[in-house]
């Protein structure tokens, strides 16, 4: 098999609360790899971990082979991995296309000289980052609202947007970090099937952040199961369903 | 992006040809003291324009900007007049003020890059006090700017032997010395203009919008965010010392009270007025926000030749005046009188 995000026994304290313990998972090329657990499981801060935002204890986190332990957030994103937000970050005051446009961002190249002369070869990259972000708004499906703000936009379409606008990166490895969080279920099955075609049409693996269990069940091929910072499971979503110490996690269990 | 057509429109050529005579049609009507006045405000109009790259398209608030003014102004100074005897050629000076308000810019940049908003705004309003204190105080232990006195008989700004404090004659017209000013001044605004919208409109104005907008996303999204504030910083003040270089040779004399923290909030309230993020829009809030005041004071002088006696203090009205403004304008037309086109589409999803 071949790994693409390899979380190896990664460990983080804040003071005395012990929020990741021992950590270690791996997410495979082309994957839809879950993560769930009840609230305070430390499903965040391992997201945060390995965008970045929080540097760890102990471990190491590799992407590709190349690590991305105490790297910027930006560089991260650089090595292949794109991510979206909780709480929906986009740039509200900007137009839908120009979050994609920034999206981009770092496969662009034109510097100070290329945007005062605006020479030939930067030109061309707008053109082509033009093309590509239309293409990709086409591909989420929120196309016709290219010149919208936006802040304009309804929930589930920002949600798309941010997805676009991480996926304009080319990342190796999208990261969503509660997706479907306050969709309705036609809304949460509409992002199922697009999270779906994603991984068909682009061949990228899918780290996906959950509390909705049985949408979580349907949509991946694996589930790491995390409970007072440590990995209590890791399988295929039918043997999740009947793990033992995943139903104690859930449900408390009788000791 | 223009259209190659619209640029040669009759309505271009029409606002080109009055911007062209516009000094010798205030020179034959009002009078010389506001061709001056229009060459100030033009002053201020390149002030907005870099405080703009900081304020409106990368969202950092600088209540020190006015310092890179001073920088500009005090190199420009000290190069070109009788404090050292030194002469040095324009060619050499502009570049040099410009490139030392930069350095200016990155060093007030780099430690203030976790800084955001509120606190931003302390520091940089810091910076500009430790300029104006410092300008006010090198006069020891050598007498470096001459302290609260100022540096005075500076050159004029000339190129070779064109001096443009003095009268020339072209083609049958005498243009006086602020007549040539305006057409230097003029040509400065366009070029920087030119070179913000150039800038605003690429993949750097795009990643200084995404910081201004959301930082963190906007790391999320691969951009050195360090860099492009610092890029942000180091622009503006370039733009600050080349318009303070020019100020030195206009005004022929710079003192410390030139630069206090009034100038840098006015720039702010030119470029907030005017509508952030909008190079156009700066530029008018500067024009408006100079020709005003200047309007007002002849105010004083009509009520003593009606009444023969002031009633009414212009000064006490210019600032009442201009507080109303600016409330007026934040409570109904929050992004400024010719706002961004994002802001302008913005706004009127607002409207009810």
């Amino acid at each position: 098999m071949n790994t693409l995000l390899d979380i190896h026994q990664v460990s983080c304290r804040f003071g005395g609360v012990r929020a990741l313990h021992n950590v270690s998972l791996a997410v495979e090329n082309n994957e839809i790899f879950g993560l769930i657990g009840p609230n305070g499981a430390g499903k965040t801060t391992l997201f945060n971990v390995i965008t970045g935002l929080v540097t760890p204890t102990s471990g190491n986190v590799t992407l590709d082979g190349c690590s991305l332990t105490g790297l910027a957030v930006h560089d991260i994103l650089r090595y292949g991995l794109a991510r979206t937000f909780q709480n929906i970050r986009l740039f509200p005051g900007l137009s839908v296309l120009e979050n994609v446009l920034i999206g981009r961002h770092s496969l662009g190249r034109t510097g100070i000289w290329g945007a005062i002369s605006r020479n030939q070869r930067t030109r061309r990259e707008e053109a082509e980052l033009r093309d590509t972000a239309h293409r990709l708004l086409q591909q989420v499906g929120i196309h016709h609202h290219a010149q919208t703000l936006a802040r304009n936009l309804s929930y589930g379409d920002q949600r798309r947007l941010e997805i676009a606008r991480a996926l304009a990166s080319e990342p190796k490895l999208l990261a969503l970090d509660e997706p479907a969080a306050g969709m309705g279920q036609t809304e949460r099955d509409a992002l199922r099937e697009l999270i779906l075609s994603l991984r068909a049409q682009r061949r990228i693996s899918i780290l996906v952040i959950e509390h909705d269990v049985k949408w979580m069940m349907a949509l991946c091929d694996r589930i790491a199961v995390l409970h007072f910072g440590e990995r209590i499971a890791l399988d295929i979503p039918e043997r999740i369903r009947q793990h033992p110490d995943v139903i104690a996690a859930y449900l408390g269990s009788a000791s | 992006m223009g259209t190659p057509a619209s640029t040669f429109s009759p309505a271009t050529v029409g606002k080109g040809l009055l911007l062209v005579a516009l000094p010798l049609l205030l020179q034959a009507g009002p009078g010389a003291a506001w061709v001056r006045i229009v060459d100030v405000a033009l002053l201020y109009s390149m002030l907005a324009i870099g405080l703009n790259i900081v304020v409106g398209f990368a969202g950092l608030l600088d209540l020190g900007y006015i310092a890179f003014y001073a920088t500009g102004a005090y190199l420009y100074a000290l190069l070109d007049s009788m404090q050292f005897n030194l002469h040095w050629p324009l060619w050499a000076t502009l570049p040099l003020s410009a490139a030392l308000a930069g350095l200016f810019g990155l060093l007030l940049g780099a430690p203030t890059l976790r800084l955001r908003g509120d606190y931003l705004a302390i520091v940089t309003l810091g910076f500009g006090e430790i300029v104006r204190i410092f300008l006010n105080n090198l006069d020891t232990p050598f007498n470096l700017t001459n302290g609260p006195q100022g540096i005075s008989l500076i050159d004029p700004i000339h190129l070779g032997n064109f001096t443009f404090s003095r009268p020339h004659h072209f083609a049958g017209l005498t243009l006086t010395g602020t007549q040539q000013y305006y057409y230097l001044f003029l040509a400065t605004i366009m070029g920087m203009a030119w070179l913000a919208t150039r800038l605003q409109h690429s993949r750097i104005g795009r990643a200084w919008a995404a910081i201004r907008e959301d930082e963190l996303a906007a790391a999320a999204s691969g951009i050195a965010v360090r860099n492009y504030k610092l890029l942000a910083f180091s622009l503006g003040a370039t733009c600050g010392g080349f318009a303070g270089a020019l100020f030195a040779g206009f005004q022929g004399f710079v003192s410390p009270e030139s630069f206090n923290l009034m100038e840098s909030v006015m720039v702010l309230c030119m470029v907030v007025l005017g509508g952030m993020g909008n190079v156009n829009g700066v530029i008018f809030g500067a024009i408006l926000l100079t020709v005003l005041p200047e309007a007002l004071r002849m105010m004083g002088d009509w009520q003593l030749n009606h009444f023969g006696h002031i009633w009414v203090d212009p000064n006490d009205v210019r600032m009442l005046l201009f507080g109303g403004a600016l409330i007026l304008i934040m409570l109904y037309r929050p992004a400024g009188l010719l706002p961004s086109p994002a802001q302008r589409r913005e706004w009127q999803k607002k409207l009810p």
